[in-house]
């Protein structure tokens, strides 16, 4: 019945118009010489106009002169273009930002040249906001993922897991060569057992660690080298030889102690 | 000249040279030929080299220290450099200045350990 009625009582431009109402973004139609033939309903709300009112204005009419400018330049580009654009617009409205995702496209006629442009204006600024929250968290479950722990007087130890791309071992680095500053120890453990892959980049990653703490003047072992790990870089090429590298933590703690002049024996 | 003198001390048969902040070339060649005139005068086990108070190191502060140390090698003696700051460190190794050749050691006390037993801690791989 309802169906009947609809595509009965009402014609194309109508039905249209009622779509383009109950979407929940903003939508804008201008012909070549910057004059609003449409806005839908929301736009509407937001300048606080009827559609008759509005139509023929120009943007100077509406907007403040400087956000006016910047649409005339923008809406020129894109009829002379004859592209679809775009993008985020970071607005500030009383105080409060809002960031929104725009798109504008020319209208053309049949004939292809730009005859008008629209646009469609979507209010991003939720999803943005979770975006950054998620990116912050990760960040921090990054830095929170590194542990570095003093084990004895002399001695720490860095257990690293997960991939070491170059801003993480930026971070190991920087927070390795503080602890070893700080708590003024002369041999750092760098356990490697969570590192999945090794590729060049990360071998080339873990050399620059190791190089930075013997400038500091502390020593490193690497432990936790797996079979298929130590495979890998000789297949590579990496040269370790130059560097004090075991493949269980037990020995590589056995030699630091050795360094700090220390071991472990029975109590008796 | 003169205040170069605070920057030297010979003690326990070792030189001990502090670096200080924010140095510029002209001081630190001045330095280096100090340097020299007293290993010369006092021939020591070894020479320390202090940079903890050096915040920012550039190419030319970098060579200077690799052939202060290449000096002191051929000269009969040792060079420890001490007291890096970890921000300096990580900018070393991105430049590519790694200070293979030179023994470095967290603190001046730690720098004496290594300069007292030689043989062991040398061997060390």
């Amino acid at each position: 019945m309802v169906d009947d009625k609809i595509k009965n009582n009402l014609t194309l431009e109508q039905l249209l118009s009622k779509i383009l109402d109950l979407i929940p973004s903003k939508v804008f139609a201008k012909n070549k010489d910057a004059q609003w033939l449409y806005a839908n309903n929301l736009l509407l709300k937001d300048i606080k106009m009827s559609l008759t009112e509005l139509k023929g204005k120009s943007d100077f009419e509406l907007w403040p002169k400087e956000l006016a400018e910047k649409y005339g330049v923008d809406d020129r580009r894109i009829m002379k273009s004859g592209k679809i654009e775009e993008y985020d617009e970071i607005y500030n409205v009383e105080g409060q930002e809002s960031i929104v995702h725009t798109i504008k496209f020319p209208i053309k006629s049949d004939d292809g040249t730009s005859i008008g442009v629209g646009g469609i204006f979507t209010d991003v600024t939720k999803v943005k906001k979770m975006e950054e929250r998620i990116n912050q968290q990760a960040k921090e479950i990054l830095e929170n993922a590194t542990p570095v722990i003093q084990i004895i007087n002399g001695i720490i130890i860095a257990p690293i897991i997960g991939t070491l791309d170059s801003t993480r071992t930026q971070q190991i680095m920087e927070k390795l060569l503080n602890s070893i500053v700080d708590t003024h120890s002369t041999v750092a453990l760098l356990d490697i057992t969570g590192v999945p892959i090794i590729d060049t980049a990360t071998a080339a990653n873990l050399i620059e660690t190791i190089t930075a703490v013997k400038l500091l003047g502390a020593q490193v072992i690497v432990t936790g080298i797996r079979p298929v790990i130590a495979q890998t870089m000789v297949h590579l090429g990496v040269d370790l030889s130059n560097f004090l590298t075991y493949s269980s933590l037990e020995n590589g703690l056995k030699k630091a102690l050795e360094y700090v002049d220390m071991k472990i024996c029975p109590k008796d | 000249m003169n205040n170069l003198e605070s920057f030297i001390i010979y003690f326990n048969k070792t030189l001990l040279v502090n670096v200080p902040n924010d140095p510029d070339d002209k001081i630190m060649t001045d330095l280096q030929n100090y340097m020299m005139n007293s290993l010369k005068k006092y021939n020591p086990l070894g020479v320390i080299i202090n940079i903890s108070m050096v915040e920012i190191i550039d190419s030319f502060f970098a060579r200077l220290l690799s052939e202060t140390a290449q000096i002191i090698k051929i000269m009969g003696s040792k060079t420890i450099i001490v007291g890096m700051r970890p921000s300096v460190a990580i900018t070393s190794t991105q430049l590519g200045f790694t200070l293979s050749n030179i023994q470095t050691a967290l603190d001046v006390d730690q720098a004496f350990d290594i300069l007292k037993k030689p043989s062991q801690k040398t061997n060390r791989r």
